[in-house]
């Protein structure tokens, strides 16, 4: 991946981009509607269980510049990643990658907000979902290059347990002065630390302290990154 | 300053070697920035978005001090949000503890604090009183602290006790007298109350100042009648301009006896709400294109707003400006608005009752 392709993966005549999906007909679909971009669609089905790295090094093999993702990926290719872990992997790997699901407002609390930090966009599949495409690529291209608009820039914050939930994917509600005082966000348990990740009830009140996207203007797009217990006020509080 | 933000103006103004201070149009809430250059100190944060506008627009780089006069969210809110940003520089954070205050915004701001300092990005400072010197001055923006004393600090918030008199929440306000230039140019009293002024009175510092930011934005000092709060004020600061940092929402400030007592006792004072008062103009406000503003962020923008908006004072040729120029600001209000209290030849309305 060139540093040029990150920084605006659509500057190319054509740029390659890898679409990756569980379902032959879904992929189809998707091939369908993404044709009326100035994209080379390279379409990858994923069929049997294989690593992630692997599923990016042969993206990055193929020469592709950009990744679009489905986010449920395990039912059909029985892989042990979500379509979210890919992108963020991805991203993280300076290729600029979207996520394209048919379920983001089941799974934005769970599994796509564990990995929401390096999810630049999440476009939900729909009829009108393409025009989005372009416009979360270049912003997943711009964040590659290190340019994160102020709404995708975390800031240390308090985080504030109000609730805890045991049942299915193990959950806790938060609440963040900084962004709404008043709304309750549900967050995966896991993004607590190793110490906090008991689901007892114990943690309700418990304020941790991480990197959250508070100037995000909706919940779907909050992200909870390196969350710590805040500390107490240290014993040389009062001096320079 | 890394990038230019997306959800905000681009950078207008260029830094230059200015000293100047702004008082931001908050709405219900106060925030200065007293600017020397590309430093600064602001006073309180109500809101950060608008400071952060500021703050690039003016290309303000370090933040020497942020005071934050008291444990009240109207105060501190936007200080949440911009201590954790690492496009500023910040020196140093100086609060007052607040035994009475249990809120959360509080709660974590000093959390917060606690971890900015564990890592190493801001000193804090609890404890600011009369004693403080001019440790708060930058070279051509001299900070005097007249109030809380030691004392004060020493009791903290509370009730009467057998010695100690009852300190309140805004009583505890951090007071600062600002000289720009040489000049007295501005007092920022917070949300100080009547007992902490009598208290202040009785100690012969200077409290004089051109522009006086009026307390608890126009509204109640207390229980005692406001006219009497607003005159002992004026009589001590002697302002030429009083401004109201206030919105224009449901506490309908200001108090309409405070401007009342300001329009007799001192003739001839311009008084300057940053949002156009409910008292003033009921219902929906003017649509006429308010161009008397300042360039400069604020909070009164949205929705039409703005009476004096954000102001700004400066010393130029040995005296002091304060802007948006009177002459251009009266025209607006006498073209626009229906009942304005600052307006000598409108009838106000009654006290209100706490």
């Amino acid at each position: 991946m060139s540093r040029a392709c990150a920084h605006n993966v659509l500057e190319l005549a054509s740029p390659r981009v890898a679409l990756v999906d569980d379902r032959e007909e879904a992929l189809i679909r998707a091939c369908d509607l993404l044709g009326d971009l100035p994209l080379t669609v390279d379409p990858m089905l994923l069929r049997e269980p294989r690593t992630l790295n692997s599923v990016l090094d042969e993206i990055l093999g193929r020469g592709c510049t950009a990744l679009i993702s489905d986010h449920r990926l395990r039912h059909h290719a029985r892989v042990g990643f979500d379509g979210a872990e890919l992108v963020y992997r991805a991203n993280e790997r300076k290729l600029p990658a979207v996520l394209y699901s048919a379920h983001v407002e089941d799974d934005e609390a769970t599994s796509i907000r564990e990995w929401r930090y390096r999810i630049p966009r999440v476009v939900q599949k729909g009829p009108h979902s393409v025009e989005a495409i372009p416009e979360a690529l270049q912003t997943a291209a711009a964040e590659v290059a290190g340019r994160r608009a102020l709404e995708r820039r975390g800031f240390l914050t308090p985080v504030r347990v109000v609730d805890v939930h045991r049942d299915g994917y193990p959950t806790v509600d938060v609440t963040v002065t900084a962004w709404k005082p008043d709304t309750v966000v549900t967050i995966p348990l896991t993004r607590l630390p190793a110490t906090h990740q008991s689901a007892s009830s114990s943690l309700i009140g418990t304020v941790f302290l991480g990197k959250v996207n508070f100037y995000a203007e909706s919940e779907a797009e909050l992200f909870f990154h390196d969350l710590e217990l805040a500390p107490d006020p240290p014993a040389d509080w009062n001096t320079e | 300053m890394t990038e230019v933000q997306s959800g905000l103006r681009p950078a207008g103004r260029t830094a230059v070697d200015t000293a100047e201070a702004v008082i931001l149009d908050v709405g219900h809430g106060n925030c200065a920035v007293l600017r020397d250059g590309v430093r600064c100190v602001i006073v309180d944060a109500k809101s950060d978005k608008l400071l952060y506008q500021e703050l690039i627009d003016s290309g303000i780089c370090r933040i020497e001090h942020l005071v934050l006069s008291h444990a009240d969210s109207d105060h501190i809110a936007g200080a949440l949000r911009l201590l954790p940003n690492e496009d500023f520089d910040i020196g140093t954070v100086w609060i007052n503890s607040d035994s009475n205050k249990d809120s959360l915004k509080w709660h974590e701001l000093l959390g917060l604090l606690a971890r900015l300092k564990r890592d190493g990005r801001l000193r804090t400072r609890v404890g600011i009183c009369d004693e403080q010197d001019w440790d708060l001055s930058l070279e051509r923006v001299l900070i005097d602290v007249l109030h809380p004393t030691l004392t004060d600090i020493g009791h903290g918030t509370g009730k009467a006790g057998r010695v100690r008199p009852e300190i309140t929440t805004n009583g505890m306000s951090v007071v600062l007298r600002v000289l720009l230039d040489g000049h007295p140019a501005l007092l920022l009293p917070g949300d100080l109350d009547a007992a902490a002024l009598e208290q202040m009175l009785s100690r012969s510092k200077a409290m004089t100042a051109h522009v006086l930011v009026y307390p608890h934005h126009g509204g109640h000092s207390g229980d005692g009648p406001e006219n009497e709060f607003a005159k002992q004020l004026c009589e001590a600061v002697q302002p030429e301009v009083v401004v109201f940092s206030m919105g224009r929402g449901s506490f309908k400030n200001p108090l309409p006896e405070a401007v009342a007592e300001i329009r007799s006792s001192r003739a001839g004072t311009r008084v300057a709400c940053t949002q156009l008062s409910p008292n003033c103009h009921a219902g929906e406000p003017p649509t006429a294109q308010p161009l008397h503003l300042l360039g400069r962020p604020a909070a009164g923008l949205t929705g039409n707003r703005c009476c004096a908006g954000t102001v700004r004072v400066t010393a130029v040729d040995g005296a002091l400006l304060v802007e948006p120029r009177p002459e251009d600001h009266l025209t607006w209000i006498e073209q626009h608005v229906r009942a304005p209290m600052c307006n000598p030849k409108v009838r106000l309305p009654g006290p209100r009752k706490p």
